[in-house]
């Protein structure tokens, strides 16, 4: 062990190695074909505060060297594989926990922090992350904001860098920086920074919104017979309002061989996969080929499990307050049942009793000759049965496929294919290549939460297009070297043209206009800012989303980001590009649910603190004002009515029923401040707010 | 229980229940990479010292194994691989009178080449060679090869301690083996009862709570606990171990 900088370091071989790769499948195979393996770095450190990390960037930059950060090493997709020569900043030593604010639910904590680790303890002091990705054991926060992670209750908390109120981070070319609430850096960096993979700063530390453990949880699992029919209730389901936790939908493949529906054997023990490679590795000549020939012929296995595939499994899941539940639970069950077959507490309970149990089946399929591995894409609701079929259709003779859809949202969902194929690098490649391929033309984006890494890189370069430049201004700011983990997230500027903003369909729940007709007031919008952009993520409830798509053209050359529920690949640039397009800017924003309607009012003392009370109780309602002392609070969807009387409970003096008047929602600039001061104009979970003067 | 080789590669659930993990940060340190190395080892692309420099880390404590979603026994192949990596060599060991000695190593980053030395005492003996060395003529013995338990622990103040419960092992000459290049703090008391800290006051306590009270209960369960650490002692007793004050001990 040696001190660089100051900070520990070692440049020991075992160090090295151990650096060098994440779980990237392709260096996987690799490993198992026996190739050389990643480029080793020179160098290993342990920073162990902020400083040390500043402290270790100029030591680099010094030394000329480039610089990739390291958490858990877990990422699929090579983001943590770096160049030889390289300094790997390993961030495990950054892992303090705490503060936390009880007051605020507000959780600090440092980038190294393992994901189970923060979890078990907020929940020793009553509360969650409400994130909770199958890699939680094996990941680190620092990570899950590199890669702009999604936990499995995405749909109830929002994705990753909607739980962030500011970070903490040194770059090479401005030393320390706070970013958010309380920051000093400036407020566009922050969704630059989310989802850039140590490209353009190190994070250091994190300023988490935590919730209360959910007192009741209900989980549930339904068939259906088609899986049209299963996207449908998926689709319903999230435009209802009725904001689930969990909606987990497989597809007949995934359903068929993993057998959801059916309870597990007493005793546990190895899946169906390893029980069958064991069977096979029995005949004379098979051990470790035994699935080199069923994944060599992968057209037929493929048309195999079509033929015995049927049904499609969908998993749905509440959480909360157990009187928020009672209110919802008719609505959710009737859009369930229209079409789906209950199957009980049974595939619920078991999904969540496994849910953490990583693609650690996948090994017998590297050991036999094989690769495993896993594509996340998202889309608009219009799109997922395309897409889906997409990638199926331009794979099926590279690999076996089967997918589950598991992020859900109002304006579209996110598709997980598992692939398995011939242990061959050009058959890995041709792959890959053909199913990103599928989802561009389709209308995905080319990833959901495992970030862009170096596998998705070109993909991810080629549907930015253009807007690259936004990241390559604060790149150039940032880390003028150029030494933080190159050659990942984007390549090179493709100036590829984009294909126009297609007009939604009536089930995407989006509208589209152009940005400089915005209207006030507007109705037809799911959250009516006055203007777009919405004010920052951090000032926002997670729930209440601004944009889903922005077009433009940059340089004359036409550019989409966003398709459906997520901004495109890498770094959220739709700030960048609505702000910086030449010409007209049209955005896709999510559309007002039709159907039932609630709104309330009453007069009860500290009205402002009332509203937070009621968000803090778990209610989501649609409008959720002040005004002159009157509390107006109003609910959309089939639960409404049920919604707007659990209110009226928690509402000192009760709500009386009054005509649906929804009011512009206050776009900024906004300052925090206590939720006694008198100017407060909107609340949240984890704040209240008023108008900045400044 | 699972086969070995699927360890290798997975999204490594054990590195999280690893206590050298938490509490040194090494990612070299994780029983999944542990493994990998040995692999490479077994396949010529690491050299016998190097894989030992790997083998050496691993204390032993099975949390991995715990952790494992096909239970995977990792100490038990790294402790086979590491029983092949030990050094022929061996340092003269002089003649004591009976009793225990404790040794705890107190750093947590250059731990690695000092328990290498020790564990080549440990592991060599506990590998049959202490027969061997009885024929040549050395002062080993089988009782106390049978003693020489070689676990590490984390220790209550971050720092990772390595324990001998020995009989009759020579204070000097283990300081002798361990060196004092590292600047590494020790304690050893000739003579005494077996001592053992939990580490129920160290990182292994403060994100697995369970398995620093598991650790310290398998000492006592073992040859009694006379823990040296209050703050290990709170810890045990807190979860129902009959821990002995050793500073009582020494003053009745």
């Amino acid at each position: 062990m040696h001190e660089c900088g100051g900070v520990r370091s070692s440049t020991d071989l075992l160090d090295r190695m151990a650096a060098a790769r994440d779980l990237w499948p392709r260096t996987t195979l690799g490993a198992w074909l026996g190739e050389s393996g990643p480029p080793l770095p020179e160098r290993v450190l342990w920073p162990e505060t902020t400083e040390q990390v500043d402290a270790a960037l100029r030591a680099a930059s010094e030394a000329g060297v480039s610089v990739t950060t390291y958490g858990a090493g877990s990422g699929v997709c090579g983001g943590a594989t770096g160049q030889a020569g390289a300094w790997v900043l390993d961030t495990k030593a950054l892992n303090r926990i705490g503060p936390i604010d009880s007051q605020r639910w507000v959780v600090e904590v440092e980038a190294g922090v393992n994901g189970q680790q923060l979890e078990d303890w907020l929940q020793a002091r009553g509360f969650t992350l409400g994130h909770s990705p199958s890699s939680i054991s094996c990941s680190t926060v620092g990570g899950w904001g590199a890669a702009r992670s999604a936990g499995q209750f995405s749909s109830l908390y929002g994705v990753f860098e909607d739980m962030v109120l500011a970070v903490e981070g040194v770059a090479p070319g401005h030393g320390t920086f706070r970013v958010g609430e309380g920051g000093d850096a400036p407020s566009e960096w922050l969704p630059l920074l989310l989802g850039s993979e140590g490209t353009l700063a190190v994070l250091t530390r994190f300023w988490l919104r935590v919730w209360p453990v959910p007192k009741s949880r209900w989980l549930r699992g339904y068939r259906f017979d088609r899986l049209e029919d299963a996207v449908d209730a998926m689709r319903c389901l999230m435009q209802a309002e009725l904001w689930p936790s969990v909606v987990r939908l497989y597809d007949p493949v995934d359903t068929r061989i993993g057998g959801k529906t059916r309870p597990k054997k007493e005793g546990g023990g190895a899946g169906w996969l390893a029980n069958t490679i064991r069977t096979l590795e029995r005949v004379p000549g098979l051990k470790g080929r035994a699935l080199t020939l069923p994944l060599g012929i992968p057209w037929i296995v493929n048309r195999a499990l079509d033929g015995i595939a049927s049904g499609t499994l969908l998993i749905v899941g509440f959480e909360g307050d157990a009187e928020n539940l009672d209110a919802v639970l008719p609505a959710a069950r009737c859009l369930l049942e229209a079409a789906g077959e209950d199957l009980g507490e049974g595939p619920g309970e078991r999904w969540f009793g496994s849910r953490h149990a990583v693609s650690y089946k996948l090994m017998p399929v590297f050991m036999n000759g094989g690769f495993a591995d896993t594509m996340e894409i998202a889309c608009r609701w219009s799109d997922v049965l395309p897409t889906y079929h997409a990638v199926r259709d331009a794979v099926r003779g590279r690999a076996v496929v089967m997918a589950h859809m598991s992020h859900a949202y109002p304006e579209g969902a996110s598709i997980y294919f598992s692939f398995a194929g011939r242990g061959d690098p050009e058959v890995y490649a041709s792959m890959w290549d053909r199913a990103l391929a599928a989802v561009a033309g389709a209308g995905g984006t080319v990833t959901h939460h495992h970030g862009v890494g170096r596998l998705k890189a070109a993909a991810a370069s080629r549907e930015v297009g253009p807007a690259v430049a936004g990241w390559t201004e604060l790149k150039h700011a940032l880390d003028p070297a150029g030494i933080l983990n190159p050659g990942a997230v984007f390549v090179s500027e493709h100036e590829q043209a984009a294909s126009p903003m297609r007009d939604p369909l009536p089930t995407d729940g989006l509208v589209c206009r152009r940005l400089d007709q915005e209207g006030e007031g507007d109705e037809e919008r799911m959250w009516p800012w006055t203007t777009l952009p919405a004010p920052p993520r951090w000032q926002r409830n997670p729930w209440q989303v601004g944009w889903t798509e922005v077009s433009g053209s940059v340089g004359g050359v036409a550019c989409r980001l966003g398709r459906g529920p997520r901004s495109a690949a890498g770094p959220d640039l739709r700030g960048w590009l609505a702000s910086n397009a030449d010409g007209v800017v049209t955005v896709a924003v999510p559309s007002a649910p039709r159907g039932s309607r609630w709104c309330g009012e009453g007069r009860p003392d500290r009205p402002w603190k009332v509203a937070r009370d009621l968000l803090r109780s778990g209610l989501r309602p649609a409008i959720l004002t002040v005004e002159e002392g009157t509390l107006r609070v109003g609910f959309r969807g089939p639960a409404a009515a049920s919604l707007g009387a659990v209110a009226g409970g928690r509402v000192p003096g009760g709500l009386h029923e009054v005509p649906w008047a929804p009011a512009p929602l206050p776009h900024g600039p906004l300052t925090a401040c206590g939720i006694e001061h008198e100017d407060v104009v909107m609340v949240t979970c984890h704040g209240a707010w008023r108008p900045d003067d400044g | 229980m699972g086969d070995f080789d699927t360890c290798t590669l997975c999204p490594r659930l054990c590195r999280s229940a690893c206590p050298v993990v938490t509490g040194a940060a090494r990612e070299a340190a994780a029983p999944s990479w542990i493994a990998t190395a040995l692999r490479e080892w077994e396949q010529g692309r690491l050299s016998d010292d190097e894989a030992l420099a790997a083998a050496v880390l691993c204390t032993d404590c099975g949390a991995c194994t715990e952790h494992c979603h096909i239970g995977v026994p990792l100490p038990e192949y790294i402790r086979q691989r590491r029983a092949k990596l030990a050094p022929a060599d061996l340092p003269e060991e002089p003649e004591v009178p009976p009793g225990k000695t404790l040794l705890i190593v107190r750093d947590q980053r250059d731990w690695a080449p000092i328990a290498q030395r020790l564990d080549a005492v440990v592991w060599r003996i506990r590998e049959g060679m202490g027969e061997a060395a009885v024929r040549q003529g050395r002062r080993y013995s089988t009782s106390w090869s049978e003693q020489l338990l070689g676990r590490r622990l984390v220790t209550s103040d971050g720092g990772v301690g390595y324990v001998l419960g020995a009989h009759g092992v020579a204070f000097d000459w283990l300081h002798e083996l361990i060196g004092d290049e590292s600047g590494v703090g020790s304690c050893c008391v000739p003579g005494m009862t077996e001592m053992a800290c939990c580490g129920g006051a160290g990182p292994l306590a403060k994100y697995h709570p369970d398995d620093a009270a598991r650790v310290g209960q398998t000492w006592a369960e073992r040859c009694g606990v006379e823990v040296r650490d209050s703050r290990c002692r709170e810890h045990l007793r807190a979860s129902g171990i009959q821990a002995l004050d050793l500073l009582d001990r020494l003053s009745s």
